[in-house]
C-alpha cells in the first residue's frame, strides 16, 4: 500500500467563523502502481484529502501512513515525501508561478540542486511526455498559454521531479471533450510507461470508469463506497442520489430498468450493454443474425 | 504557512447577524471616526483603560470569537514589539528631565520613555482593533455606500467622491485576496520542494522572496480581470445628470442614533477623564 488513511478528521479554517469540517472519519487505502479515482460531489472533501495525503494539512485526528510510516511522526521527512509524490491542482493557474515554461518546469530539478545538463534533460523529457515540443515551448511565457497547455505544463513540472506517484485534483474539469480524452490517455500512458501510481479526483464517474482500477466514493468527508469501477457502478442509484455523473452507458442501462427491473447497470461499454439486453430479449439476437446474414 | 488566512482576520467580513453587523454603515463609520479621534487624542492611562472597556464591549456586541480576532492581531503585535524596542531605546524628551534607568552609548532606557512608548503602542493596538472590527462587521458594499453617503457634500467642491471611495474600498478588500494568493503560491511551491518556516532567518527570507514576484504578477492580473468585469457590466461611476441607483437603500434606524449617542458620550468621557486623571 502506498498510502493508508486511518480515520482522519480535518477542519478547514479551524478556529475562525469560516470553519468547515471537510473530513469526518475518512479511511481508505491507495495501492501502488494503480489508478485510484476518488469520486464525490462538490464539498465532499476530495481536494482536502489530497492535500492531507501530502501532509500539507495536518489531520486533527487519525493518521496518514506512507508505505506503513506515519507521515507526521518524527523521523519521517515530509519534504522528501512531497518530492516523491507530486500533485497537479484543479486549475493550472494555481500551480504555475514562474514567467516562462522552461523556468517553471525546471523549478523542481533546480530545487533538488541537479546539474544543469541533467536538469535540462529532465525538463525536455517531461515536456515531451506531456506532448509539448521542448524547443518551441521552453521560452514561451506561461501567461500566454491556453488552458489545456497550462495544465500540461503543470503536469510536466511535476514529472520533472521524477515522482513515484502523482495526485490529480479534477484533471478534466473545464476541458473540452477532446482535451479530456487526450488528458485521460496521458494519465493511462503515465501509468504504463512510467510505472506511476495515479490518484485522481472527479465529480463524475463518466471519465474515470474506464480508466481507474479502483474507485472510492466520498461523501461529506466519509467513504461511502469503494471497489472496482464495476462494483461501484452496481450501486448506480445511490450514486445518482449523491449527484455523481454516471457514464452514458450506465445511464442508458438505468433508464432501461423501468422496462426490465433485473437489468444489470454495472456495464461499461456498448458491447456489454448489448449482451445484457440480448439476455432479456431472446429473439433480438436471432433477428440481428437474420439482418446481417444476407 | 499553508493556511495563513486562518491567522489573519484583517479585511475579512463575517456575516453573523450581530448587532454590529446590522448597524447602518453610516453610523458605524461616524462612530469609528469619532472613536479614532478620541483614542488618538488621549494621553493618560486611566483613559486608555476606558478604551479597553469600550473595546471589550464592542467585542461582546460583535459576537465574534475573541480568539479569532486576537489571532488576527498576532502578526501585527509582533511587528509592534520591534517598534516598541526602538521607541524606548531612542526616546528623547525636549520638555522634561528624564530619569535614566540604563544607558549605553546612544541607547538609553528612561522611565518616561517606557511610559510614553507604552501609551503610544496601546493606542495603536486599540486603533488597529477598531479598524479590523469595522471591516469584520461591515461588507464591502456597505462600507462603500456608507462612506460615499457621508462624503457626498464634498461633491459640491468637485471631488470625485464615488471613485475615491471605490478605490479605497477595493484596496482594503484586496488584503484578504492577496493573502489567499500567498497561500496558493506557498502550497504550489511546497509541493515542489520549497521549505517554508525552516532553517535560519536568511533561508526563510530567501524562501519568501520566491513568492513576491509571482504575487505581484497575479495581483496585477486580478486587477485587470476586475476592471474588465466592471466594464463588461457597464460600470459607470456617474457623470453629469446621471446618478447610480442602489439595490439596498441605506436606512437610519433608532439603534443607529443610539450607537452614535453612546459614541459621543464615550468621547466626551475620554476627553474629560484625560483632563482629570492624574496619570
Amino acid at each position: 500500500m502506498l498510502f493508508e488513511v486511518k480515520d482522519v478528521y480535518y477542519t478547514r479554517m479551524r478556529g475562525t467563523p469560516f470553519a468547515v469540517e471537510a473530513l469526518k472519519g475518512c479511511s481508505l487505502t491507495i495501492p501502488e502502481g494503480k489508478i485510484t479515482a476518488i469520486v464525490g460531489p462538490t464539498q465532499a472533501g476530495k481536494s482536502t484529502l489530497l492535500l492531507t495525503l501530502l501532509g500539507l494539512f495536518r489531520p486533527s485526528r487519525g493518521s496518514v501512513l506512507f508505505r506503513g510510516q506515519d507521515i507526521h511522526q518524527a523521523p519521517f521527512d515530509l519534504e522528501a515525501l512531497r518530492l516523491r509524490v507530486g500533485i497537479v491542482f484543479q486549475s493550472p493557474e494555481a500551480q504555475l508561478f514562474e514567467e516562462t515554461v522552461g523556468k517553471d518546469v525546471s523549478f523542481g530539478p533546480r530545487r533538488k540542486k541537479l546539474a544543469p545538463a541533467q536538469s535540462r534533460h529532465l525538463v525536455q523529457e517531461s515536456l515531451e511526455a506531456v506532448g509539448l515540443p521542448y524547443e518551441e515551448f521552453r521560452t514561451r511565457y506561461t501567461a500566454s498559454l491556453s488552458g489545456g497547455q497550462k495544465r500540461r505544463v503543470a503536469i510536466a513540472g511535476v514529472l520533472a521531479l521524477e515522482p513515484e506517484a502523482i495526485l490529480f485534483d479534477e484533471p478534466t474539469a473545464g476541458l473540452d471533450p477532446q482535451g479530456r480524452q487526450e488528458l485521460l490517455a496521458l494519465l493511462q500512458r503515465l501509468k504504463t510507461e512510467h510505472q506511476l501510481t495515479i490518484v485522481l479526483t472527479s465529480s463524475s464517474l463518466a471519465d474515470v470508469a474506464m480508466l481507474a482500477d479502483q474507485v472510492i466514493v466520498l461523501h461529506e468527508g466519509r467513504v461511502v463506497l469503494s471497489g472496482s469501477p464495476r462494483t461501484v457502478l452496481a450501486h448506480a442509484e445511490e450514486l445518482l442520489a449523491l449527484d455523481i455523473t454516471l457514464p452514458e452507458i450506465t445511464q442508458i442501462a438505468l433508464g432501461l430498468r423501468s422496462l426490465w427491473p433485473a437489468l444489470r447497470c454495472d456495464v461499461l461499454t456498448l458491447d456489454e450493454l448489448e449482451e445484457e439486453l440480448v439476455r432479456f430479449l431472446p429473439h433480438a439476437a436471432s433477428q440481428e443474425t437474420q439482418l446481417s446474414s444476407p | 504557512m499553508i493556511e495563513i488566512s486562518r491567522h489573519i482576520s484583517f479585511g475579512q467580513y463575517v456575516d453573523n447577524g450581530s448587532r454590529l453587523t446590522r448597524l447602518d454603515p453610516r453610523a458605524k463609520i461616524l462612530c469609528f471616526a469619532l472613536a479614532v479621534a478620541a483614542f488618538t487624542y488621549i494621553s493618560q492611562f486611566a483613559a486608555l483603560a476606558l478604551c479597553l472597556f469600550f473595546c471589550l464591549f464592542l467585542q461582546w456586541l460583535s459576537r465574534l470569537p475573541l480568539r479569532y480576532v486576537l489571532q488576527g492581531m498576532r502578526m501585527f503585535i509582533s511587528f509592534l514589539v520591534i517598534l516598541y524596542a526602538f521607541q524606548v531605546l531612542f526616546y528623547t524628551s525636549s520638555t522634561q528631565a528624564t530619569s535614566v534607568i540604563w544607558h549605553w552609548g546612544v541607547l538609553t532606557i528612561s522611565w518616561e520613555g517606557l511610559m510614553h512608548s507604552t501609551q503610544v503602542d496601546l493606542r495603536v493596538i486599540f486603533l488597529y482593533y477598531l479598524t479590523s472590527l469595522l471591516m469584520l462587521t461591515t461588507s464591502l458594499v456597505d462600507l462603500a455606500d456608507g462612506a460615499e453617503a457621508l462624503l457626498r457634500p464634498l461633491r459640491r467642491l468637485g471631488l470625485p467622491v464615488h471613485e475615491l471611495v471605490m478605490v479605497f474600498v477595493i484596496a482594503l478588500k484586496f488584503v484578504p485576496l492577496l493573502i489567499t494568493e500567498v497561500e496558493r503560491l506557498s502550497i504550489a511551491q511546497a509541493t515542489r520542494g520549497v521549505r517554508f518556516g525552516r532553517g535560519n532567518p536568511w533561508q526563510r527570507i530567501r524562501a519568501l522572496s520566491g513568492i513576491i514576484v509571482p504575487l505581484f504578477m497575479s495581483g496585477l492580473q486580478r486587477v485587470e480581470m476586475l476592471s474588465t468585469a466592471m466594464e463588461a457590466r457597464c460600470y459607470r461611476a456617474g457623470y453629469r445628470g446621471w446618478r447610480r441607483s442602489k439595490l439596498h437603500a441605506l436606512q437610519w434606524a433608532g439603534a443607529d442614533s443610539l450607537a452614535l449617542a453612546c459614541c459621543l458620550l464615550l468621547c466626551g468621557l475620554l476627553v474629560a477623564l484625560n483632563f482629570v486623571s492624574p496619570f
